[in-house]
């Protein structure tokens, strides 16, 4: 009897215990994954965390460039009003520094990805830019029909056109000519000389010089300003004895040398005396 | 005697089947809840990942977006040259 009690007792114990061991296995592998599964959660987590900060960031980029975008149709139309306008102007007023302005404008524009307001400046620049160039061509051409109105009678231009007559126009006002007037005539040393100066305080030019180079024909209305100037101390200048000196009482040399000063080369050098003395006539001073 | 020994011998097995058995009760109850932990997490895990897939398809579309934006900002036509 005590060893059928004792048989059931020992079977009934090791079955408690496997029992109890399965279960424990069982838990074991549920809690390990359970780990897996709260470090994948916890990932999962945290990529929504940085989509939605992304989501918010790329959301403002967008409105920005939607907000940039909108008012760069204003700058292009201002662009290329301002192309027509130096279109308008060229050969007449020099727009160097003007398209210097609105290509830096428009560089601001390209490089702006958020900021409409530097679009909308950008177009203000480049619309008063446009009214400043046409401007000064309303004042260069005011300037031109007066000039027409004086000595000699008659057109600026014959054969050498509008655009011609404005190519030879535009170098003397480069030179520093603006206020000088200019006329084409094919009297100059009986037509011999490409362009003349007169005492009465004007220029003349032959047609065909029209078509020179932009620095030979500076250089050309350089010398011929040049005489202008001259023209201004005559007296004292042919009365100078340094002017006999250096420069052999040739207006033609010291023309050269007074336009060496304003940085037009010709082909004659000078020396630095010569040029020193040459530029105290275009101030009025015979030394 | 023996009737009391029968009768302490009877108290000791009732007591320790009765201990084996919470014991039992105890370890049924914590797999349970290790496996509803287990489903829990994975459901979160689950609606995380579908909530993922869409706020990413959002975010490609906004970048092709932005893309587009700076190709038409970056266009130099009609301007000066």
């Amino acid at each position: 009897m005590l060893a059928v009690v004792v048989s059931v007792a020992v079977i009934v114990v090791a079955g408690a215990i496997e029992r109890a061991d399965g279960l424990d296995t069982e838990r074991a592998e549920a809690i390990a994954e359970l780990r897996t599964l709260a470090v994948s959660a916890r990932d999962a987590a945290q990529r929504t965390d940085y989509l939605e900060g992304a989501i918010g960031i790329a959301e403002d980029d967008t409105a920005d460039r939607a907000a940039v975008l909108a008012v760069r149709p204003a700058f292009v139309a201002e662009i290329a009003a301002l192309s027509e306008a130096l279109g308008r102007a060229d050969g007449r007023v020099d727009t160097t520094a003007d398209r210097a302005s609105a290509l830096s404008a428009q560089q601001a524009v390209l490089a702006e990805l958020s900021d409409p307001a530097v679009v909308t400046n950008a177009t203000a620049t480049v619309h008063a830019l446009t009214a400043k160039i046409d401007g000064d061509v309303a004042a260069w051409q005011t300037a031109q029909q007066s000039r027409r109105g004086s000595v000699p009678a008659g057109p600026a231009w014959a054969s050498s056109g509008p655009d011609g007559y404005a190519r030879v126009r535009a170098a003397l006002d480069r030179v520093g000519g603006g206020g000088i007037g200019l006329y084409e005539s094919e009297s100059c040393a009986g037509g011999t000389a490409p362009a003349c100066a007169n005492s009465d305080g004007y220029i003349k030019y032959r047609a065909d010089i029209a078509n020179w180079s932009v620095d030979r024909l500076n250089w050309a209305m350089a010398h011929e300003l040049a005489h202008i100037y001259q023209f201004r101390v005559w007296g004292a200048l042919h009365s100078s004895s340094a002017y006999q000196t250096m420069f052999g009482g040739d207006p033609e040399f010291l023309a050269n040398c007074m336009a060496v000063v304003r940085g037009f080369r010709g082909s004659v050098g000078c020396s630095v005396d010569q040029q020193a003395w040459a530029s105290g006539i275009w101030v009025g001073a015979v030394r | 005697m023996r009737v009391i020994a029968v009768i302490v011998g009877a108290v000791l097995l009732l007591g320790g089947g009765a201990l084996v058995v919470a014991a039992d009760q105890q370890r049924l109850a914590a797999l349970a809840a290790a496996r509803a932990a287990v489903a829990e997490t994975r459901e979160r895990l689950e609606t995380s990942k579908a909530v993922n897939y869409e706020l990413a398809e959002t975010l490609t579309a906004l970048r092709a977006q932005i893309a587009e934006q700076e190709k038409q900002l970056a266009d130099t036509t009609g301007l000066l040259q």
